[in-house]
């Protein structure tokens, strides 16, 4: 969910670069069409968790998912920060 | 939160034997003129053959360094990717869980992925509850009592196996942990399905749409229950400068414990309702409709968890009440 009275829109610079997060991470580990990849930033509430992360879901079909963590806002991550986090 | 675009997500929970598959059977058998893809723990119990029904081996994990709120079912993830794929083929999702299932991370599931998010909305959690059993279920397990605590729609099922008097215990039991889901009686689980499906439940538009007469004379009840809820209710406007930084604080500190909260509130010198959610930390709220020129301009906040600090919230609340009014 999102912030009091800020209404959560997915604006086209979100979704551009998510679909370019997607297509790098496909490309990095080579993966299947099946293989399903999400993106999400996560901003937590709890005073425990860090600020704004973008978090990357990788899920090979009959594989486990493996979850990546880039310490940035989705709109800021590039090229460099996905390889760095894959290796 | 919702666009017509998105495919509605009813959640199914309940103990083992309630009668889940029961209703499950129903949504995939009557002609009630939709389809649903059904996702479920176990083929086993499905008595119909139907491509649209997906088994899933639940897997949980933290988005998040162990924070609960980031806790979402990465099973569902993928499944519901899968789905979309197929869109066209249903109008619905449905997603059955194990009877010891967890709620809360089937549930922010689809707030917290956005993916998930972009692509589907949390219609309704439902769960179905044996009248007979349910006062075993709730000593037996804290599960049972927190699938009641989410529950948009409680669905009490086999009241032919009890006596009135015994229902009628079930229904206060049922009230003390969650006031404001609706509770539908059945045998056989014979709700009609329009009760259960399609309820937009999640939105903005339809918190606390329980009969106000029942809130307002809404009592607490004491019960050794490890979930229990809070209703706080002011007809003095509230200062929005007071009571948005106190809601954000009580869910950022006791989100952990607070399973869920809906509230519509008033606030000074505001011509429209404030309508606000949560479930654990997860926070929305926003302005709503205009108040109608006889409708009594009362704010209701109703907290729903463990170990609820009831003094500490009601104090907080009390707080925010505007200390003088605007002048006209």
């Amino acid at each position: 969910m999102i912030s009091l009275g800020v209404r959560a829109g997915r604006s086209a610079d979100l979704k551009e670069s998510s679909d370019r997060i997607k297509s790098w991470v496909r490309q990095l580990l080579s993966l299947p069409n099946d293989a399903v990849v999400t993106v999400s930033e996560i901003t937590c509430r709890d005073v425990k968790c860090p600020g704004v992360e973008t978090v990357i879901l990788v899920m090979p079909p009959g594989a486990p998912t493996r979850l990546v963590k880039i310490s940035a806002p989705l709109l800021d991550v590039q090229l460099d920060d996905i390889e760095a986090a894959l290796k | 939160m919702t666009t017509q675009s998105t495919i509605p997500v009813t959640v199914l929970t309940g103990f083992l034997g309630a009668g889940k598959t029961t209703l499950l059977n129903r949504v995939l058998s009557e002609s009630h003129g939709k389809r649903y893809a059904v996702i479920v723990n176990e083929f086993g119990e499905i008595g119909i053959d139907n491509d649209l029904v997906v088994n899933s081996d639940e897997e949980i994990f933290e988005m998040n360094n162990g924070c609960i709120c980031c806790t979402v079912r990465g099973d569902l993830i993928r499944i519901i990717e899968g789905l979309m794929r197929r869109r066209g083929q249903f109008d619905g999702i449905l997603v059955e869980t194990t009877g010891l299932a967890d709620p809360a991370p089937v549930a922010q599931t689809f707030f917290v992925d956005d993916d998930v998010r972009k692509n589907t909305r949390l219609d309704a959690i439902v769960t179905v509850v044996d009248a007979k059993h349910l006062a075993d279920a709730l000593e037996d397990a804290h599960e049972a009592q927190a699938q009641i605590a989410f529950a948009d729609i409680v669905v009490l099922n086999k009241t032919d196996l009890v006596e009135p008097a015994a229902l009628d215990a079930v229904h206060r039991r049922i009230r003390a942990i969650n006031p404001v889901a609706t509770v539908r009686e059945a045998e056989r689980c014979n709700v009609p399905l329009t009760e259960v499906l399609d309820r937009n439940a999640f939105s903005l538009e339809r918190i606390l749409e329980v009969e106000p007469e029942f809130l307002e004379s809404l009592h607490e009840h004491e019960h050794d229950d490890h979930v229990t809820s809070l209703s706080l209710v002011s007809n003095e406007p509230l200062d929005p400068n007071a009571f948005l930084p106190w809601i954000q604080d009580v869910v950022q500190t006791l989100g952990a414990d607070i399973l869920r909260m809906k509230g519509i509130i008033a606030f000074r010198g505001d011509p429209d309702r404030f309508v606000v959610q949560s479930v654990h930390m997860l926070l929305d709220g926003d302005h709503q409709r205009a108040w109608k020129e006889n409708e009594a301009r009362t704010s209701r906040l109703v907290f729903i968890g463990r170990n609820l600090p009831k003094e500490l919230l009601r104090a907080g609340f009390e707080k925010s009440v505007a200390s003088e009014a605007l002048p006209s």
